[in-house]
């Protein structure tokens, strides 16, 4: 053993040895977040208040007024109103999709299709996309399948029509994204103690009456988790859009992340862009916010 | 610096956009060597000795910078960032490099390729970074003026090769006076027919707009689509307003950029109206496959390799696909006669320019290989694997038979491609404008005026 030096000395010593190992730890971490999260994101404040074409090395202070101008732009509203309805659809369809695909694949006759319904979320936005595309051509394999068996008179220009574009989108979407939910709700399903569950039914609990008194609210986390992933995620689409319509037929499928797009990289109207997507972040922060408080007073506690 | 930080930045919170952050990253391991050598030589010196001004002679000594001999210099790497390898394959630039190679064994290219959507925004990120490629593309026209006025571009008016230039491609490559960018290539708009559709038709190659839609009506009674047309493509939909402006609007008012810019002209009133009922008028009577939105490009050459289609209004460029696709069919091509009751240009502009960075590390070595594209070998080599056009005099590339069908339409009459001139986002408006006209969701006036917001939402 060694000498002991002074107590308080080595109380202080151990203090700051652990603050400075504990800083050690969150030091590479902190410093990315701040460069790549915090600095960006500050600083985008500061672009949205600027007019600047992207390359210019000035830039110019304007204050407020790309916002004022948002407030008038059509094209922004019109952004805005695709992408809710795009995200509450794809929500509810997704979440609603995803609860059956779970209850079902918690059945052990089923069990087999999980890994199935889990592809398409690993697969990359621009390959599904393209084949998506393809799919809904004119001549595609949907069309083409609806005429082979007879139903001739429901081919749709599935994207070209500009009714049509934003559910045919959709619907690729949950495609892609509905296997995902499902293995949240299949994990909110495993938690429930088998227990309660053979109790149910010895009491003489039908199936619907156990799903909705003992399941539903017992996977309360998982669906708490699932909408808000589900509705941040559509809310930011973009690959898919980008890839499939570009936002067209005319402004059909216009989300407000092919709008900033357009605005920043085709308009070179920077500060403007950014101003979109600072207005969409504070959106999608309040929205989060709001939801998160309410689904989660709502989740039973374990 | 701030700069830099900025853009980075931007990407970030632009984060689902992160198309923009794969630039290619090259890092340069070249020294520049000089030698030296000690000079002893005699100098007058002036001076003041007590008061009174002496001149006296001095022997001084100094070290000289002496330029090594070319085959002792130390190895150049050139860094050329273009687009043109998407549609070309890397072959033929590289073997382009390899001769410059061989006449410059000191220097290296080093070539990255991009699709055009990400290269225009990886280059312009680049560029305010100061990370430019020592050599890279330039889009003709306007696109190009804020990166020139922003520094960004070296001045090559005092080039050779700048007097070996057709009008068109020194028009495109100057900006307030001065040529920044060697133009590459040109490239047409026009009509690639089916020539067994029509021979089997007894059709010929129509002069007038009037001959134009009896062919149409003609091809449509065989049960053929008379015209083949990707609407969901958006840059397809501009195709055929472009292909009718030259005649209906710049062969009478060659100006009409120029008054718009002033605010003289509107797109609302001037010909545009009337050219949108034309277009319209075509897929009203029939004449497009009926689910043109749904159609992509890709598609759109399908329907023309298959036979479903008889005519396409596209670029010299969807030969080479066509080629690819249906080997055998023989094609031809003829400007799309909108002769507004006159003589039909051509719509043709220039592909792209070759620019060099204002600071780049190797000046000498980016222009000699600026000169080497000029050279006609280089450029029949280019231009006869692009199938495009030359925009050099004395440059006789083996052309596509179909592409080579266009050359004396275009002794009559050309103008570029309408965008080329344009400020920044109208073109954008504009083809989501005419996909929603085509919807039923615009009509031609609404189109028009949001056209004249974005231009004057540009040029404020």
């Amino acid at each position: 053993m060694q000498a002991k030096p002074p107590r308080s000395f080595l109380a202080n010593n151990a203090r700051w040895r652990r603050i400075f190992t504990d800083t050690m730890f969150v030091l590479p971490a902190a410093l990315i977040f701040a460069l790549f999260f915090a600095y960006p994101v500050i600083s985008s404040f500061y672009l949205s208040l600027t007019k600047w074409d992207g390359l210019n090395p000035e830039l110019k202070f304007i204050g407020l007024d790309n916002f004022v101008r948002l407030w008038t732009d059509k094209h922004f509203w019109l952004a805005f109103k695709n992408t809710f309805k795009y995200a509450f659809l794809v929500t509810v369809i997704q979440n609603a999709l995803g609860l059956i695909l779970a209850l079902a694949a918690s059945n052990k006759v089923f069990r087999g299709f999980r890994v199935l319904f889990l592809i398409p979320p690993l697969l990359s936005s621009i390959a599904l996309g393209t084949i998506w595309k393809y799919m809904y051509a004119p001549k595609g394999i949907i069309n083409s399948l609806l005429t082979g068996i007879g139903l001739e008179a429901y081919t749709q220009n599935w994207l070209g029509d500009p009714k049509l574009a934003l559910y045919s989108l959709i619907a690729t979407n949950v495609w892609k994204w509905a296997g995902m939910a499902m293995i949240i709700y299949l994990a909110g399903l495993q938690s429930i103690p088998d227990v309660i569950q053979e109790a149910a039914s010895i009491d003489g609990v039908g199936a619907w009456q156990r799903f909705r008194h003992i399941t539903f609210p017992l996977i309360a986390p998982a669906f708490t988790i699932n909408v808000v992933l589900s509705m941040i995620g559509s809310l930011k689409v973009f690959d898919i859009i980008y890839i499939m319509t570009q936002g067209g037929p005319g402004r059909a499928t216009e989300s407000l992340t092919t709008y900033i797009f357009g605005r920043a990289f085709d308009a070179n109207k920077f500060g403007y862009g950014t101003a979109v997507a600072v207005a969409m972040f504070a959106v999608i922060l309040v929205l989060s916010l709001v939801q998160l408080r309410y689904l989660t007073r709502r989740e039973v506690q374990g | 610096m701030k700069n830099k930080y900025l853009v980075i930045s931007l990407i970030i919170l632009l984060a689902a956009l992160a198309l923009a952050a794969c630039a290619p990253q090259t890092v340069e391991v070249t020294r520049v060597v000089t030698e030296t050598e000690v000079v002893t030589e005699q100098v007058e010196v002036t001076r003041v000795v007590e008061g009174e001004v002496v001149t006296e002679q001095v022997e001084v000594t100094r070290v000289v910078e002496v330029q090594p001999e070319p085959e002792e210099m130390e190895p150049i790497t050139l860094e050329f960032y273009h687009w043109f390898g998407a549609d070309l394959g890397e072959t033929t630039i590289k073997q382009i490099d390899g001769l410059f190679h061989q006449l410059y064994p000191n220097v290296t290219v080093e070539f990255e390729t991009a699709d055009t959507a990400t290269f225009e925004q990886v280059i312009n990120t680049r560029l305010s970074a100061n990370d430019a490629p020592d050599v890279f593309g330039v889009f003709p026209g306007t696109k190009f003026h804020p990166q020139a006025d922003a520094g960004f571009l070296m001045d090559l008016s005092d080039q050779a090769w700048v007097d070996n230039l057709l009008e068109g491609g020194k028009f495109s490559a100057t900006y307030n006076g001065k040529v920044y960018g060697y133009p590459t290539d040109a490239n047409v708009i026009g009509v690639i027919y089916n020539k067994q559709i029509f021979a089997d038709l007894g059709l010929e190659v129509p002069t007038n707009w009037d001959e134009f839609l009896t062919v149409c009506e003609t091809i449509k009674a065989s049960g053929v689509t008379p015209i083949s047309l990707g609407l969901q493509s958006a840059w397809v939909t501009q195709l055929i307003p472009y292909a009718m402006a030259p005649s209906a609007i710049y062969r009478d008012t060659n100006d009409f950029d120029a008054q718009m810019y002033a605010g003289e002209a509107t797109f609302v009133g001037s010909p545009w109206q009337q050219m949108m009922e034309d277009y319209l008028a075509l897929g009203d009577a029939g004449y497009f496959n009926s689910d043109a939105l749904g159609t992509d490009y890709n598609l759109s050459t399908d329907l023309m390799a298959n036979g479903e289609a008889a005519m396409l209004v596209q670029g010299n460029w969807a030969l080479a696909a066509l080629a690819d696709k249906a080997p055998d069919v023989e094609w031809g091509m003829f400007p799309l006669p909108y002769d507004s009751g006159g003589d039909v240009w051509v719509s043709a502009a220039i592909g792209g320019l070759l620019a060099i960075s204002a600071d780049t590390a190797h000046p000498e070595a980016a222009k000699n290989y600026l000169d080497f594209w000029a050279s006609p070998e280089v450029q029949e080599i280019y231009l006869t694997a692009k199938k495009a056009f030359p925009a050099s005099k004395g440059v006789n590339p083996v052309l596509d038979p179909a592409a080579a069908e266009m050359i004396p339409y275009m002794q009559t009459g050309t103008y570029p491609f309408l965008d080329q001139n344009w400020p920044a986002g109208v073109q954008g408006v504009m083809l989501e404008g005419i996909q929603s006209v085509f919807a039923g969701e615009l009509t031609i006036e609404e189109m028009l005026q949001e056209m004249d917001t974005a231009w004057a939402d540009a040029t404020e």
